[in-house]
């Protein structure tokens, strides 16, 4: 099936880089709420990460990383995104940065989507104890 | 480890070594509205509540600036704060301790899950309402009850649901 360029195929590996321990629970699972949009935000950032060694996908999260070290990071296919009802949109600034879009407006509705996403993801941890 | 046995000896086990301003204020608050004394808490009860305060007193020195989460996450107040010590003291005893963690979008949410996938999750923001979404295996539920003195029985249907 031939898709956009700006479009996803379903094996694509979206990785969501962590920076806080709230999002990470004790047993070694990623929680929801790192998969929740910012706040009135119709998209969550994550990058794609096909064909990326362990560290090269480590050193994406620090390169275009934040103010705290990374932690670790969630992954999830496009196939399970698609499956949940969100789409994702590739936009390449910066390089392999994806959106996941099509969140619904209502509060309650988007905690459901980024519980269903987190029950799917994987979660891989930086060797940094988390407390 | 802190145990309830310190607080009842009035040592505050909430709290760090060295509380902030707002981590004992926060504290304060807390006992006030719950009225909570020496008399009033058991040990049994009190590790418990120990245990969630203590998660609580984290959010709070963790999440009460914005951008937490470094993707832009809302802060969490201080009336969420309060509002979810009162679910603490809501909660029935019978009930499994819930995981306690921040939202990006300012909401405290109590997480009960399961081996078996099952999983419901409440969130409060100090408006007195409570946000909930679960899944039970193929079903899902999601949506928003107002409460005051008690936990909606609704709420707690779903919880015990995560463990049937």
């Amino acid at each position: 099936m031939m898709t956009s360029s700006n479009e996803l195929i379903d094996s694509e590996i979206l990785a969501r880089f962590l920076y806080d321990k709230q999002l990470i629970r004790a047993n070694g699972t990623v929680r929801h709420n790192a998969f929740l949009p910012p706040h009135q935000e119709n998209c969550l950032s994550v990058f794609q990460v096909n064909g990326l060694s362990e560290n090269e996908k480590w050193e994406l999260g620090e390169k275009y990383g934040r103010k705290k070290p990374l932690l670790g990071r969630a992954e999830i296919d496009n196939f399970s995104v698609n499956e949940i009802g969100l789409k994702s949109e590739r936009d390449v600034n910066p390089p392999r940065h994806v959106n996941i879009i099509g969140w619904p407006a209502d509060k309650e509705a988007r905690r459901m989507k980024a519980i269903e996403i987190a029950q799917k993801a994987k979660l891989f941890l930086k060797d940094i104890p988390l407390c | 480890m802190r145990t309830a046995t310190q607080f009842k000896n009035g040592n505050l086990p909430f709290l760090s070594d060295n509380p902030s301003g707002k981590e004992i204020e926060l504290f304060s608050l807390y006992a006030k509205a719950n009225r909570i004394d020496d008399q009033h808490i058991s040990v049994t009860f009190g590790l418990r509540y120990t245990e969630m305060i203590e998660a609580l007193i984290t959010i709070f020195k963790d999440c009460s600036s914005p951008d937490w989460d470094c993707y832009g996450a809302l802060p969490v107040t201080y009336e969420a704060i309060i509002e979810a010590a009162k679910i603490i003291n809501l909660l029935p005893y019978t009930l499994p301790v819930p995981d306690i963690y921040a939202e990006p979008t300012g909401d405290i949410c109590f997480e009960w899950n399961s081996k078996n996938g099952h999983l419901f999750v409440i969130c409060v923001s100090g408006k007195h309402k409570i946000g909930y979404a679960g899944i039970f295996g193929e079903s899902k539920a999601y949506g928003m009850e107002y409460f005051e003195q008690s936990l909606p029985s609704g709420i707690v249907n779903n919880i015990r649901r995560v463990y049937a």
